[in-house]
């Protein structure tokens, strides 16, 4: 199953509050665009073929807590990872940095623990459902601008919250 | 002051809660983006060549009122904008020429400025509008529009 995926901006309102923002429909919504752009300028290439999209915990730590605390859902989980050493924790980094810059792909295994983060994040003493954020990673060089200025542009709004009543 | 302006995807979370969205820096991030596109794959056209991008609030309410308090100095604004009853009139007159339906008066940069210091604070968040200047950008702008607010925000009490 697809885990319910979000990218993050937190952002501290006041002393007892953080906001959230989750980007589940986010990679929905640029392959339209960036087609749409590719059509309109002659270029036959789709998104897919000039960027990498990848979604993750936006808090990286997340992770390690998953990995040090669930004890049963380990199939598949590389031993080198559940090292709970700095070896272990270093290894887990890499792969985690190829996953966001598109250069691994997500293993069975990571989707599960992603996904049982987003569905049971109160077994790990986490108030709310862990922020995620997207990446966007051009599989060439001469998209590197425009990458980093998609995500600048998703990121670019600010939240806040209201009481009512 | 730098003005807050924002655009917005509010989401009431739970019955007392309303989160706002809040844009200030998605138009010139905006500008960068279609800038860069329109570099990348040589065109020549910039983005204040494709589209008109406007930061509004989410309702006029401000500047109703700002209208409302202000016809006397400004005595080209048509009365059906504030006589008795005219909320509705003014509400579309305003949507309308965000929308590039009915032309700018010379006012109306007036009327935004100041209600929206006033929206910064305490106002309802804003959107950004994306008009194309050209139909055949119609698609890309409500794309874009799309885009900017695909994300979902959620407020976490801790």
């Amino acid at each position: 199953m697809q885990v319910k995926i979000h990218s993050a901006t937190g952002l501290i309102t006041n002393s007892s509050t953080v906001i959230f923002t989750y980007s589940d429909s986010c990679v929905d919504a640029i392959k339209p665009l960036v087609n749409e752009i590719l059509k309109l300028s002659g270029d036959e290439h789709k998104c897919d073929d000039i960027f990498s999209l990848v979604i993750t915990l936006e808090d990286s730590s997340e992770y390690f807590t998953w990995l040090s605390r669930e004890k049963t859902n380990h199939d598949g989980v590389p031993q080198a990872v559940l090292d709970a050493s700095s070896v272990g924790r270093e290894y887990f980094r890499s792969l985690l940095s190829d996953i966001k810059t598109g250069k691994a792909d997500k293993p069975d295994w990571f989707l599960r623990m992603e996904e049982d983060l987003a569905n049971n994040y109160w077994d790990y003493d986490m108030d709310w459902r862990p922020a995620t954020v997207l990446h966007v990673n051009a599989k060439n060089p001469k998209y590197d601008d425009l990458a980093r200025l998609v995500v600048e542009f998703l990121y670019s709004t600010e939240h806040d919250g209201g009481r009512q009543g | 002051m730098k003005v807050v302006l924002h655009s917005f995807t509010d989401l009431i979370t739970n019955s007392s809660t309303t989160i706002y969205t809040f844009s200030d820096e998605s138009e010139q991030a905006l500008v960068s983006l279609i800038d860069e596109i329109c570099s990348t794959f040589g065109l020549k056209e910039r983005c204040v060549d494709l589209f008109s991008l406007n930061v509004m609030p989410n309702d006029n309410d401000r500047f109703i009122e700002w209208i409302s308090e202000h016809h006397d100095e400004y005595p080209e604004i048509p009365s059906s904008l504030y006589e008795k009853g005219s909320y509705r009139v003014a509400d579309n007159f305003i949507n309308n020429v965000c929308a590039g339906v009915i032309e700018k008066p010379l006012w109306f940069d007036t009327m935004k400025a100041e209600g929206m210091k006033f929206n910064a604070e305490y106002g309802p968040g804003t959107t950004l509008h994306v008009i194309p200047k050209n139909p055949k950008y119609e698609k890309i702008a409500k794309l874009v529009v799309k885009f900017l607010y695909s994300t979902d925000s959620r407020e976490c009490p801790s």
